[in-house]
Formats: C-alpha cells, structure tokens, sequence
C-alpha cells in the first residue's frame, strides 16, 4: 500500500495519468463509425472518467505533503 | 406558472438565505470555521465553474452538437490531475507574494510589472464582461419561462435584470468586498457559493431524474426511444472527421485552461484556499461534481426532443418539468439556475473588480495625481463591483440574443487561455521573463480578437459579411477565420491554434532573445523553486542593532497613504507578530528584512503585488550599514540552504558570481581609497614644502627689506646732502651774481665810457678791442641777470594767489612789446582760466616761451598760440608756435641749464631760459615737456596743479627748497 502511495505521488504518474485519460476521453470520438448505440457512447465516455476520478481520489489520499500555511494557523484553531 | 411578486419574493428569499449563510460564515463560530476551511466547501466552491451556461447550456448544446459539450467538463477533470503540482504551487505563490488575482499573478512573476498586469486586466475585462452578461440574460430568460405571457408587460418582469444586478451588487460588496485586504479569505462566501453548488447540482439531477424516471421509463427507455427516433445522432461523435476531432481537442485544451484560468476560477481554487491539503479532496470530488451534474444533460436532452418541446433547447431543463405542471421542481429547478448565475457573477464581479482597482485605477490615480483616492480604494473597489455587473447587465440589454452574446462562454475560455503560457511557464521555466510575456500575451489577445472574437461581431450582424468572406481590404489570407489561408480548422481551433502558436512562440522566443534583470532572475526563482524552498534562516542572526521606533514612522506614514491610524498600526502588529518581534525595541538586520516583506505581502493583499513591491520600495529603506549586515545574514542563509546538488551548484556559482563582482568592487573601492590616502599625502607634503618656502622667502624679504630699508636712509642721506650741497650752490650763486654785479657794473660803465669818448681817437685796433670790452661786459651782465632770476625762483617766490593766467600771459607779452613789433609776431589767447599761482612767476614764464617762439622764428611771421584744459585735477597749458622747430630727440636736453642747440652768433643768448621755465614749474607743483619736429614748429606744455586754498609760497615752494638744500634767501 505504502509502493502504491509512493507511485500515486510521483509527478511521473500524474503525467502518465493525464496522457491515459486523454487517450481515453479522445478515443470515443476518433474511433466513433456512426453505427454505435447511444449508451455505448456514453458509456464510453462515463466509465473512463469515473475511472480517473477514482485514481484521483486515491492520488489525494495519498499526498502527505505538510501544509505550511495551514501549520501556521493552527495555534490559531485551538 | 408564477406571478412575478412571486417569483421576485422567492428570488429575494434566497438571496437572503445565502446572506444569512454568508453572514455566519463570516462571523467565525467553530463550527462556522471548520466548515468553511473544510476540503469539502472549498471543493464544492470550485463548481462556481458550472454556470448558467452548464446549467441550461449543455443541454441545449448537447441537443443541437451532440457529445460535445461533455468536453467543457472533461478538460478540467484532464487539468485537475496536474494539480497536485500545479495548483499547490499556485497557492504556495498566493501565500508567499499575497497574489490578489490571476492578472496580479502573472505581474509578480515577471518582475512586479504594473504593463503586464494591466495588460491581462483589460484582457479580462473584454472576455468576461459579456459573460456576465450571459448569466443576467439567463436569469431573465427563465423568469420570463416561469411567468405567464400576459405579466410580460409588467415592471417586475421587464426589471428583473436590475433587479437581479442589484441584489448581487449588495451581496457582492456586504459579503465579498468588506475589506480591502483581497488576499484574506472570504468564508462567508465561499460557504454561500458551495451551498449555491449544491443547489444547482441538486436542482438538475432533480430534474434529470424527472425527466428520466418519471416522463420516461429510466435510462433504457429513454435510449431505447431515442435509437428508434430522428434524432439517434444525437450522441454522432462525428465519424471521427477531422474537423470534429479538432473541435474536440480546442474544446478540450480551452476547458483544461479555463478550470484554473478564468478569473473566477483562479479566486476560488488560488486565493480562497486555506489549506493545501484541500487540493486533495479537490481532486476527485469536483471531477466528480462535473460527471454527476452531466449524467442528466443527454438525457433531458434528449427527452427535450423526443417530447417536442416546443422551446429552444436551452430551456429544456426548466421546460419539462412546467409543461408537466410540476412546480415545486419547476421553482427548484428555477432557483438552481439563479444559484449557477448568480455564483459566477458574485465571484467573476468581485475578481475582475479586484483586477480592474489593484491593475488600472491604482496605477492611473498615481500617474495622475490622484494619490488621495488611495485612501477610499475600499469604496472604489464596491464602485468597481457595481460598475461590473451594471456593464455586464447593459451588455445583456444591448447585444442580449446576438452570436457573440449566445456563444460568450467559448469565446471567453478562449480569451483566458491567453494566460496559460506565461503562468505555467512562469512557474516551471526560470527563463521566462517579462518581455517574452508580454509579447506573447498581447500577441496572442490581438490574434484571438482578430479571429474568434471579431467574426463573432459579422455573425451578429455588426459588421459585413465579407470581412470573413473575403478578409479585410479583400486580402483572402487574413480572412479572420482562414488565416493565412489555413483553411481546415473550424472556426475555434483555428482560434486556438493561432493565438497559442503566436503567444506561445513569442513567449519563448524572446525570453530567450532577452536577459532577465535581477528581479525578474529572484522571482523566477522563487516561483519554480517553491515546492522545494526550505525557507532556512540563518542560525546566526546578528547583533539587535535596528532601532524598531525609528523605522515605525516610516511604515506608518507608507500604509497611512492606503488605510487609516487605526488600521495601519493594526497591520503593523500583525505583521510585527507575524515575524515575531512584537514588542521588542531593537531587533535584527534580518528580522527588519522579514518585517518589511511581511508589511510588502500584506499590503500586495490590498493592492496587488506590483503597487505594493513600488510602495515598499519608494518608502521603505535600508541604511548602508543595515544593507551591509543584510548580506552576511544572507551569505549565512545561503550556507545553511539544503537544496540538491545541482540547484546548490547553481545557486552557488550564482552568488559566487555576485560575490566575485562585489568583491571586485569592493577591491575598486579599496584602491579608489589609496589613491585618496596617497593624494592627500602628497598634498600635505606638498604643503609642508610650501611653508617652508613661504618661511624662505619671508627670510629673504626680511633681508631684502632690510637692505632696502638702508639703502632709503642711505638715499635720503645721500638726498639730504644733495639738496644741502645744491642749496649752497644755489647760494653761492645768488651771492656770487649779486655781488659780482656791483664791479661788473663799473667796469661796463667805464668801457663803455672809454668807448665814447675815445672812438675814432685811437688806432683802429683800439677801437676794436673796446668794443669787445664793452660786448663782453654787456654779457656777463645778462649772465649774471639771468643766473639771478633763476636763483630767484626757489628762493624770492610769491604766494599762490588766485590769478588770471591769461592776465599773466598777456603781461610777459607786454615785456616782449618791441620783439612782438620788430617780428610781426601774432598772439592768440584762448580762454585761458584763473587759478592759484604764482602771477610774475608765471608771467615769466609765458614771458619766456613767447621769447623763444620769436627767437627760433622761420621766415613766416610767428603765430603764437596759448590755451589750457583741465585733467585729472590739473592745467594743462599749452603754448604753440610756428618757428623753426626741435629736434625730438633734443626734446629734454633744452630745459636743463646753460644748454644751447644753436650757436650765440646764430641765436643769442645765455641758454637759461627754459631751464628757468622748468623751475618755475616745477615750484608749482607741475611738468613740463615740448612735442616738436623740425620746420614744423613746437608745442610747449606744462601743468598747474588745481589748488584749494592759498598757500605760503615758502610752504608751497618747500619741496623745491628742500630740493635746493632748504637755503633760505640770502
């Protein structure tokens, strides 16, 4: 779990992400031959991007970057 | 359908409900608190980014183009995956340069520049004051939808747009504009613009599932409907033709920038941000936000279409569920667009406002003059506001159903992606600078106005149709939308094409063309490095040597020019609190540095960087020794940075470089120094050298003196014994001719007497020799006269008298009567004046030279003349004649005694009397010269000096006398 982190952390992985998600959200649209049913194209453009904001949801749980602002106010929180 | 009071009291009701929410957010309970520095406020905050256009748009653009628009929420979702580098860094700048706005973000990176910052201002201005426009014209547009046609006459409903533009003009200055301070965050706000989210999402999907559950059987039913219907090409993703595919990716690129670009968009994620930490949550739960609020659009669409809906597609959302006479979800689905409207124009109202205060009127009041008007910038600022959404709304009135209006919002993304180059090159590129911004940033605006913004006007009809058809001046290349004849592209990627290609090349092109100045080279250092800046501070800060009163009058009097008494020394507590010297009296070099950035951030969060970087700097300074001690402290600094190697290589050989120069200039100054020392020295030996000859020479005058000093006396002496000698001679004269007269009279009187009485009687050689007796007895006699008269004159002189002169001169003419006669001799007296003389002296005198003038006659019959002027103090006489002449040369050897230039046979005479002349005037105190030529005739002058009051003669003649040897009269 803690390699995964790590991986999910790296700028390198969110380069990697982006270019797969914009492979993913393009390839409806270059691939399309005017035959596919209407839920096809949806689905081919929905389940990808629920797809992306799980590997986010997971790339921001786990950022462990200390907050410096944040550190500063919080003698003021108590 | 509604009544309009209706309407307008639901409208106010949720006004105040987002008023009150605002409020208790404002007012900073615990809970308030924590709610609103919560990731899930701050995320929910950031879909302020869905707005009418969202709302009503995507439906109606999902019914008419098919997938397309998915493209406006798929591009922030791609943009959002960056954001863990990029908007962390971005908010790491914020807290760092208290950046206000994305315009003052791009000016504190490229060194404060006040030109670029009003660049992107006026470039905001123009993209999202239509935009604005936009969300007014949907909130009427679906009043209108709500209200029966009859009630379209009434004033509610002809007004709703002032009356919508003024309950957010309020909303906007009570809730987001109370400070000054931009840069402090607006919890209140953003509390009340999540809760707007929420209600819109919540609207939508309510009406989504309406329409899908309840005017059709679920989403197979609906799909199934509409694959057997006209309109199954509703999802055509366009058979993958290129130009589809271009219209995709632009729209795409255009989505990614606006998520973080647009003003609004920038308020919210950069300078509302509390916490990094909320980036994270961000992350997934606004992708999320922009997926679940979409799920809805195909479906309304289509169910829009496949239920003949008689409106325009745009109003589907709010169409189906009135035609069904739901209105409970009708008035939701009502209040839902208002929240999506009203969101976008309270924050894009405030960010603009906050950019057009801080980038153009602060600038233009100190161009002008007008500094006073800083000190109501809080008021200007709520003007702003209002002036915003009071455009935006005459906007909607002027131009509201035309193309420009219609498709504003891709119009504006396009605009604001013009600040995609120089802010993500601004954070990642050290070599980017302010003229490479610059060009690429007014590049790229003129090229997006030229191309998208332009044709927009002609598809309105504001301008010919032939300026696309044909392009300007019928030049087919700059045809607007098929420049330089590229001719493949829909009219938004060739939009998006050119203006990055023009920005983007410019931006590189001269940041490498052009060098960085120190400023810029720290700011680009800052803002790449500032995920990795460690913030070290020196462990040695140095001796407490600043006095901390001296320096207060100097921020005090800086931030007096912005804020009031109260407020200003409150900011200076804040940050003397923030740099931890509160209340100490004298603190370090360093800790002075901090003070002053601290102050420079704090007031950059009220005007911008670039006004405040201007304000500290103008204002706040160090003094030589404090910017010495600053320079250590930092070479400590930059001894306990930990950074990697290559960026310590690079710092190092950056500072070595600074150091070298320093120290090479310190070395200049050393030697600057010697040449002083050495020149001062040469000049004190130079000095010493000169007193002692200055000693020498006073040595040598002193001896010089001295001897000169003996040498007067020995002349005196010598004087002394000449006048004695002379007067004694003078004497002896006298006596010698007085006596001499006597035997001389006798022995002339018996030659002569012989001579008588025996001519004639003797020999012939007798005569003869009688003769010459009685010659020379006659002139020894006139000798002796003469030698009489001429010791007379210093001895037998009368008082200076006033006299006639010419009386005198006519008077020794009267002695010469019978040589005047025999010579035919003219004399001509030319008013000659009266003066203090002595009178026979002077009649002798001119008695004299009239002698002479005769005597030396020519052949001509003498012509005499006397006149006299006065100068400097004196007479001068002049006595003219036309007789035979001197030599120049002889010209001061005729006035001494007994000198003769003629022979006796020739003139007689006894060669006494100019030299008697010469005596005479000079007892008088005056000269006596003659101007001759021979043949030509002689000019003889002499001077009397002007006397006021008569005088002894003894006492005027005493200079003579002493001359004389002081002999007194025998």
């Amino acid at each position: 779990m803690r390699k995964l982190s790590t991986v999910l952390r790296q700028h390198a992985f969110h380069l990697l992400l982006l270019f797969l998600a914009l492979v993913a959200f393009i390839k409806p649209m270059v691939l399309a031959t005017g035959n596919e049913r209407p839920g096809r194209v949806v689905l081919e453009l929905f389940v990808p991007w629920a797809l992306v904001i799980v590997v986010l949801f997971l790339v921001g749980r786990s950022d462990d970057t200390p907050d410096p602002a944040a550190a500063q106010e919080e003698p003021e929180q108590d | 359908m509604f009544r309009p009071l209706t309407l307008i009291l639901v409208l106010c009701l949720y006004v105040s409900v987002l008023f009150v929410i605002a409020l208790w957010g404002e007012r900073g309970s615990p809970l308030a608190r924590r709610l609103t520095r919560s990731p899930l406020v701050y995320s929910l905050a950031l879909a302020v980014y869905c707005t009418s256009w969202t709302f009503y748009g995507s439906v109606g653009s999902a019914a008419t183009a098919g997938p397309l628009f998915l493209t406006i929420y798929l591009g922030p979702t791609l943009a959002v995956i960056l954001w863990p580098k990029v908007l962390r860094k971005l908010v790491r700048i914020k807290n760092a340069h208290s950046v206000t706005s994305i315009a003052d973000l791009i000016s504190a990176r490229y060194g404060k520049s006040h030109l670029l910052a009003a660049m992107a201002t006026l470039l905001a201005m123009v993209g999202i004051l239509p935009y604005i426009a936009l969300q007014l014209k949907a909130v009427t547009g679906t009043f209108t939808q709500l209200t029966p046609p009859a009630a379209g006459a009434s004033w509610m409903v002809r007004n709703v747009g002032s009356i919508v533009v003024a309950l957010m003009t309020i909303f906007s200055v009570v809730i987001g504009a109370r400070r000054l301070d931009a840069t402090e965050r607006h919890e209140g706000l953003l509390l009340a613009i999540a809760v707007e989210c929420v209600v819109k999402l919540a609207a939508f999907v309510t009406a989504g599932i309406f329409v899908t559950f309840t005017v059709f059987h679920g989403f197979g039913d609906l799909f199934a409907q509409l694959e057997r219907s006209q309109f199954r090409t509703l999802l055509d993703t366009g058979r993958g033709s290129l130009p589809g595919i271009y219209q995709y990716l632009s729209y795409l690129v255009l989505a990614m920038s606006a998520i973080q670009f647009l003003p609004r968009q920038f308020h919210v994620a950069v300078v509302e941000n509390s916490s990094e930490r909320n980036i994270n949550t961000a992350l997934w739960l606004l992708p999320l936000y922009l997926l679940v609020i979409n799920i809805f659009v195909i479906p309304i669409a289509a169910g829009g279409l496949l239920t003949a809906l008689p409106a325009s597609a745009d109003s589907f959302v709010l169409g189906l569920p009135v035609r069904a006479g739901r209105v409970g979800i009708s008035l939701f689905v009502f209040l839902g667009g208002v929240s999506a409207a009203t969101g976008m124009i309270i924050v894009e109202s405030l960010a603009v406002a906050t950019m057009i205060t801080n980038h153009l009127l602060l600038p233009v009041f100190e161009m002008t003059g007008l500094v006073f008007l800083r000190r109501f910038l809080l008021r200007i600022r709520w003007a702003a506001v209002a002036g915003v959404l009071v455009t935006g709304y005459l906007f909607e009135q002027a131009i509201g159903s035309s193309y420009t209006l219609v498709n504003m919002g891709i119009i504006s993304f396009a605009a604001v992606l013009q600040f995609a180059p120089p802010i993500l090159g601004g954070i990642f590129w050290e070599r980017g600078n302010r003229r490479g911004a610059m060009l690429g940033l007014g590049a790229g605006a003129l090229v997006w106005f030229y191309t998208l913004l332009l044709p927009s006007f002609v598809k309105s009809g504001w301008l010919s149709p032939r300026l696309l058809a044909e392009g300007p001046w019928n030049i087919a290349l700059l045809r607007p939308e098929h420049l330089f004849g590229l001719t493949g592209l829909p009219p938004v990627p060739h939009a998006v094409f050119w203006s990055m290609l023009v920005n983007v090349g410019l931006y590189v092109v001269a940041s490498l063309a052009t060098e960085r100045n120190e400023t810029e080279k720290r700011l680009a250092e800052s803002f790449v490095g500032i995920l990795s800046d460690t913030r070290a501070h020196p462990s040695n800060e140095g001796q407490r040597t600043v006095e901390v009163a001296a320096k207060l009058p100097l921020m005090e009097e800086l931030l007096h020019q912005y804020f009031d008494r109260f407020e200003s020394n409150e900011i200076i507590a804040r940050c003397q609190t923030a740099v931890g010297i509160l209340e100490q009296e004298r603190i370090t070099v360093a800790a002075l540095a901090r003070l002053y950035a601290e102050l420079e951030r704090v007031l950059a969060g009220s005007i911008g960087t670039a006004p405040a970087h201007r304000a500290v700097r103008q204002s706040l300074s160090y003094t030589a020794e404090e910017a010495q001690q600053l320079t250590q402290v930092y070479g400590e600094i930059l001894a306990e940075l930990k950074v990697s190697p290559a960026d310590l290589e690079s710092r190092i050989d950056y500072y070595q470089e600074r150091n070298t120069l320093l120290q090479a200039h310190a070395t200049e100054l050393e030697e600057k120094v010697a040449e002083l020392k050495q020149a001062q020295e040469e000049l004190r030996r130079a000095h010493d050298q000169l007193e002692t000859r200055v000693e020498e020479r006073t040595q040598e005058l002193k001896a010089s003196n001295e001897l000169l000093t003996a040498e007067v006396v020995e002349r005196k002496r010598a004087e002394a014994d000449f006048a004695r000698s002379n007067a004694e001679l003078e004497q002896f004269a006298y006596v010698a001719s007085h006596d001499l007269q006597e035997p001389l009279r006798m022995v002339a009187s018996y030659v002569q007497l012989l001579e008588r009485r025996y001519k004639g009687q003797l020999d012939k050689d007798a005569d003869e020799f009688i003769g010459f007796a009685v010659d020379g007895a006659k002139r020894m006699q006139t000798l002796i006269n003469d030698l009489l008269a001429y010791a007379r004159i210093g001895t037998r002189g009368k008082a200076f008298n006033p006299i006639d002169t010419e009386k005198a001169a006519r008077a020794g003419a009267a002695n010469l009567r019978v040589a005047v006669e025999e010579s035919g001799a003219q004399i001509i007296y030319h008013s000659l004046p009266t003066l203090r003389a002595d009178a026979t002296q002077l009649a002798q005198l001119f008695q004299n030279l009239f002698g002479n003038a005769i005597k030396f006659r020519s052949q001509a019959a003498p012509i005499i003349g006397v006149w006299a002027a006065y100068r400097d103090k004196e007479w001068v006489f002049s006595v003219t004649d036309n007789g035979i002449g001197i030599d120049p040369q002889y010209s001061e050897h005729v006035f001494r005694l007994f000198q003769r230039l003629h022979t006796r046979t020739a003139y007689p005479g006894t060669g006494i009397g100019l030299a008697l002349c010469k005596k005479i005037v000079e007892r008088h105190g005056g000269r006596i010269w003659v101007e001759s030529q021979i043949g030509q005739g002689s000019t003889f002058h002499f001077t009397i000096p002007e006397r006021e009051e008569a005088t002894d003669d003894r006492d005027e003649g005493k200079s003579d006398r002493d001359l004389a040897g002081g002999g007194q009269p025998g």
